[in-house]
């Protein structure tokens, strides 16, 4: 039987400890905000996307961590990434976008960065009413009818409109050819829009030839072009197959001029003689002289001893705008996250301006690059 | 309320039970539903358990048939001939279009004949081409990243519920190679399956109840059905512990909160080959109602019998109160003083002797009383007779008092006749007038005037003669007549006050009375007073205006049996007055009993030595009369006045011998 004063004894010290473990809690326990990044970091023809991806979204989480988290409502949040890997095929995207949003339960998506991959998630996100931001799908289908779907590159409309105008301004093109993957939306896509947009213009599409995905022999098609005689060759596909086809066009003695569309990004460009001289669409360029992009391209360097690609230029872009959407709400729930990313307007970014007016596609200039002596220098660019 | 709780023993007994019973009865009914609800759950875990393994086997069961189905068309010669036919040639070529047509007699009727395929389509090897489908707006899609393609190629796949990458709609798809004649693999066969017979397996009602449910929860937390993946209502999925549990691959039961927050009695597997999670639950509320119900019966069975209890208990205590009730009032109204009183006796037991007891007691108070009221009766009657006795002795007396009164009055009447009128002498040298005033009928004082015979002598007396009333007046009247007859025969003033006193001592001692008495002689032949005194007020000579005392004093008679009374001589001078006086008229007392006193008696007397010399002893009488106002007299009153006018020729000598020379005053 404790007397009276043994037990104020014990109270006093359990109030001590109750004391104590209070003010341990906030020191521990920082809030975090869980951001799942989506990308092909295994998969055909994607590591290099996928790499840059993920260096890029460490650099930008480090920067808000090492500063003590994000800032909201004077709350330092720390900023969480959770990957999922999309294995560059729609239905595992689909199956990894699941994954992060019902059970990693983030609070945004960034990513994916193909189209094919995009556009299916871009509809489990919508569903989930989870903001996500792709940095490189270009295909309108991806934010078309959402309200949660974002993107910081332009679209394909956009780069096939410029590409199409740019070709018949530049050299004079009557004629033209496409080359393009027809079991890929993105090439398909880009492929039809320049045609529309070609024709639109007055000039003629000598030779329209699609192959499937998988193809490395190109030379029968190729050959129908060289029949055709165009004067510019557009080959709408990702860096691998255009490599081969221009490669193969060069063979078979097609002189035309060659241009690709930002689906060539991630070829560590090019000591393919056959691409000398050939144009293609960028978002970006690190010949892109403004502060935000110098500034980017110095912490890169620093952090990964390697120039950025536009990927991970666009990637870092997807992240500021997201880290701004939140502290302009003042939230990290996934719908104020919404309502914040559609009321940008006019954000200052790696990429350039970049702001939503309605929908989730930004209104940006198209840059068209070209590849001279084993690598690509800006040309020009083509504003909207 | 505490007033009744602290004299009502019934309400006590009754409250203290049935709060107890309450108790008790509630535990009873907290215990059955416990026990009622753990059977319960045991026995809803299996009824669950096996509705899900139905489920399962019935799934799997279908899924195989369809299976089976695409296994068949892919390994049939027809379509095999023909879908390598139109994944190998131009659209434009005529094998093509018969090999098109073939299959388009063949397929779509298998669609509809077969319910469960919803689309029937082959893909080519070239991209995943979909070079023929039942719905002709597939036809020239490329599939190549479809995971039923890519391992349909391989062999016979079951690509299980998954989301459209197209239109994230929930699909099965069944796909199996096809291999032309010579064995070589060309092309992929699939086969969508319409999930509307997967819904129906699943939502089937397990048959426990209206909030029994059952349904399919993916790899991601999500609802799966045919219609669609998840619900709108739950964006972020769907996590539960039996969700969460099912999904990492266990099976198991338990009792947790459903995705509605509603508590559930659940049972949960995953189903491996399908990787879809089955969850079967229902409402813990409708599970657990009959146990609750139980409860609840049990609760309200116990306390109708305690209240039936207390109610029993009520009469009973009712019975054992009621005759102590019935005597408290009994004993209320004994103690109000009704004797008669007799509580009921209701009961044979303790209580029943008590009030036989009480009510013997009663009869004994009440007998004890009538007692005690007879003999009041009787001694009021003894009392009232006595009464009657004492009143008609009462008027006796009263008439023998008026026979007293009247011999009273007689003896007044008598008694005033004793006392002189007027002196039997000439008034020429001496004037002399007595007044008396009796406080009773019958007085004690008097006075007397004697001629003594054959002398110049007169003689007055004054006497009082202690007590009053007859026997004061008898003495009176004898030692009156004694005086005159004695101052007749001429004895001297002390030798007849010595012989009275010899004469009367030995009656007025017998009586336990004395005689006061005054007596003088005047020789009215030489104006010489000799006067002796027996406990009279000395005489009060008033000359020329002067008022002095003649110095004269002895024992009362009867006081002494030989007192030796003196006599004193004084020369009377013409004007001289003698006033003689009983101490009545010095102890008159007014209404504020002050006493008349000597000093007015004085002041009377200097005051008026020109009045009327009849009238003085008259103005005296009236002057105490006056003063004593309405206050009673105590004591008779009595003066006598003389007023000398001169001296005769003729002394008495006889009688001047007998005086004794010595005694004469010089």
């Amino acid at each position: 039987m404790a007397t009276l004063r043994q037990r104020l004894v014990q109270y006093w010290l359990l109030s001590l400890l109750a004391v104590g473990l209070s003010a341990c809690g906030p020191a521990r326990q920082q809030p975090e905000i869980r951001i799942g990044v989506l990308a092909s970091f295994s998969g055909a023809g994607a590591i290099n996307s996928g790499n840059a991806t993920m260096e890029s979204a460490n650099l930008a989480a480090q920067q808000i961590n090492n500063a003590g988290g994000l800032d909201i409502n004077g709350v330092k949040h720390k900023i969480t990434l959770v990957f999922g890997d999309d294995e560059n095929n729609p239905g595992r995207a689909v199956d990894a976008a699941r994954k992060l949003l019902l059970q990693d339960t983030v609070v945004a998506l960034i990513g994916p960065q193909y189209s094919s991959n995009a556009i299916p998630v871009a509809s489990v996100a919508e569903m989930a009413r989870v903001p996500m931001i792709s940095p490189m799908s270009t295909n309108a289908r991806t934010t078309a009818d959402k309200q949660f779907v974002f993107r910081v590159g332009f679209v394909d409309d956009a780069q096939g409109k410029a590409l199409a105008s740019f070709a018949q301004q530049e050299f004079n093109a009557r004629r033209g050819a496409v080359l393009y993957d027809i079991a890929s939306d993105y090439n398909r896509g880009m492929a039809e829009t320049f045609k529309r947009q070609f024709e639109a213009n007055g000039g003629t599409i000598v030779a329209f030839e699609a192959y499937t995905t998988g193809t490395t022999d190109f030379r029968a098609a190729l050959q129908r072009i060289q029949e055709a005689s165009p004067a510019v060759l557009f080959l709408p596909n990702y860096s691998a197959d255009a490599i081969a086809q221009a490669t193969q066009a060069r063979e078979i003695g097609i002189t035309a001029s060659i241009l690709g569309s930002d689906g060539w990004t991630s070829m560590r460009v090019a000591t393919v003689p056959a691409l000398q001289g050939a144009f293609f669409t960028q978002h970006w360029h690190i010949e892109v002289q403004n502060p935000q992009s110098q500034r980017f391209v110095a912490d890169y360097l620093a952090a990964y001893q390697r120039e950025p690609l536009e990927t991970a230029a666009l990637t870092y872009d997807a992240f500021q705008l997201l880290f701004l959407a939140m502290q302009q709400q003042k939230s990290s729930a996934p719908e104020q996250i919404q309502r914040g990313l559609a009321s940008i307007t006019a954000y200052e970014g790696v990429s350039g301006t970049i702001g939503y007016h309605g929908t989730g596609d930004p209104v940006k200039a198209v840059m068209i690059v070209q590849i001279n002596d084993g690598k690509s220098t800006f040309y020009k660019l083509v504003k909207p | 309320m505490s007033k009744m709780w602290t004299r009502s023993l019934i309400a006590r007994l009754v409250t203290a039970f049935l709060v107890v019973a309450t108790i008790a009865v509630a535990l009873l009914g907290y215990t059955a539903y416990r026990l009622g609800t753990d059977a319960i759950q045991q026995a809803v875990i299996e009824r669950l358990s096996v509705a899900a393994s139905l489920k399962e086997n019935e799934l799997n069961r279908w899924i195989d048939d369809q299976r089976q189905e695409v296994q068949v068309l892919a390994s049939s010669p027809i379509i095999r001939l023909n879908a390598a036919i139109i994944s190998r040639n131009e659209p434009t070529s005529a094998a093509y279009t018969s090999a098109y047509g073939t299959l388009t007699t063949y397929l779509p009727s298998i669609v509809l004949n077969k319910s469960s395929l919803t689309e029937i389509f082959i893909l080519s090897n070239d991209g995943g081409r979909i070079v023929y489908s039942t719905d002709k707006n597939r036809e020239g899609q490329f599939r190549l990243a479809d995971r039923y393609f890519v391992q349909g190629k391989r062999g016979t796949i079951v690509q299980n519920v998954y989301p459209s990458p197209v239109t994230l709609k929930p699909m099965l798809t069944i796909a199996a190679p096809l291999f032309d004649s010579n064995g070589s693999q060309f092309g992929v066969l699939a086969a969508h399956v319409n999930l509307d017979r997967l819904d129906q397996i699943v939502f089937e009602r397990v048959g426990l109840g209206g909030s029994s449910e059952s349904y399919l929860v993916d790899r991601f937390n999500d609802f799966v059905s045919g219609q669609r993946f998840g619900r709108s209502d739950f964006p972020r999925g769907v996590h539960t512990l039996g969700i969460d549990d099912a999904i990492r691959g266990n099976d198991g039961s338990a009792l947790y909160n459903n995705y509605n927050n509603v508590p559930v009695v659940g049972a949960y597997r995953w189903i491996d080959n399908r990787e879809f999670a089955l969850i079967t639950e229902i409402n813990q509320e409708e599970a657990f109602a009959p146990a609750r119900r139980l409860g609840l019966t049990v609760f309200g069975v116990g306390l109708a019998l305690a209240l039936t209890n207390a109610l029993v208990i009520y009469v009973f205590t009712r019975q054992i109160v009621r005759p102590v009730s019935a005597l408290t009032e009994a004993a209320a109204q004994v103690a109000a003083g009704d004797l008669t009183v007799q509580a009921t006796v209701l009961t044979n037991d303790e209580i029943g002797v008590l009030v036989r007891t009480f009510n013997r007691m009663t009869e004994q108070l009440r007998q004890g009383r009538e007692y005690l009221e007879e003999q009041v009766v009787e001694r009021t009657t003894e009392l009232r007779h006595t009464n009657m006795q004492l009143q008609h002795l009462a008027s006796e007396l009263g008439g023998k008092n008026r026979y007293l009164q009247e011999g009273l009055a007689l003896a007044h009447d008598i008694q005033l006749g004793l006392l002189p009128d007027h002196p039997p002498w000439n008034t020429d040298k001496l004037i002399v007038h007595g007044r008396s005033l009796p406080s009773a009928e019958v007085g004690g004082d008097f006075y007397t005037f004697v001629d003594v015979r054959e002398s110049t002598w007169i003689a007055v007396g004054i006497g009082d003669i202690s007590g009053k009333g007859v026997g004061a007046a008898l003495m009176m009247a004898l030692t009156s007549s004694t005086v005159e007859e004695r101052a007749r025969q001429g004895a001297r003033p002390a030798a007849l006050l010595n012989e009275l006193n010899t004469r009367l001592l030995p009656r007025l001692k017998a009586n336990n009375m004395n005689a006061a008495l005054l007596y003088l002689m005047i020789n009215l032949e030489d104006s010489s007073l000799y006067v002796a005194n027996a406990g009279m007020i000395a005489p009060l000579l008033l000359r020329d205006g002067a008022v002095e005392y003649i110095e004269v004093f002895g024992f009362p008679l009867g006081s002494i049996s030989n007192p030796q009374y003196t006599e004193v001589r004084i020369d009377l001078k013409p004007g001289d007055a003698i006033l003689l006086m009983s101490d009545g008229v010095v102890e008159a007392r007014n209404e504020q009993g002050e006493m008349f006193g000597f000093d007015q008696v004085e002041a009377l007397l200097r005051e008026n030595p020109t009045l009327d010399q009849v009238n003085v002893g008259d103005h005296m009488l009236q002057q105490v009369t006056q003063f004593m106002g309405r206050a009673a007299q105590h004591d008779d009153i009595t003066l006598v006045w003389l007023q000398f006018l001169g001296a005769q020729n003729t002394p008495p000598t006889a009688i001047m011998e007998n005086a004794p020379a010595s005694r004469q005053p010089a």
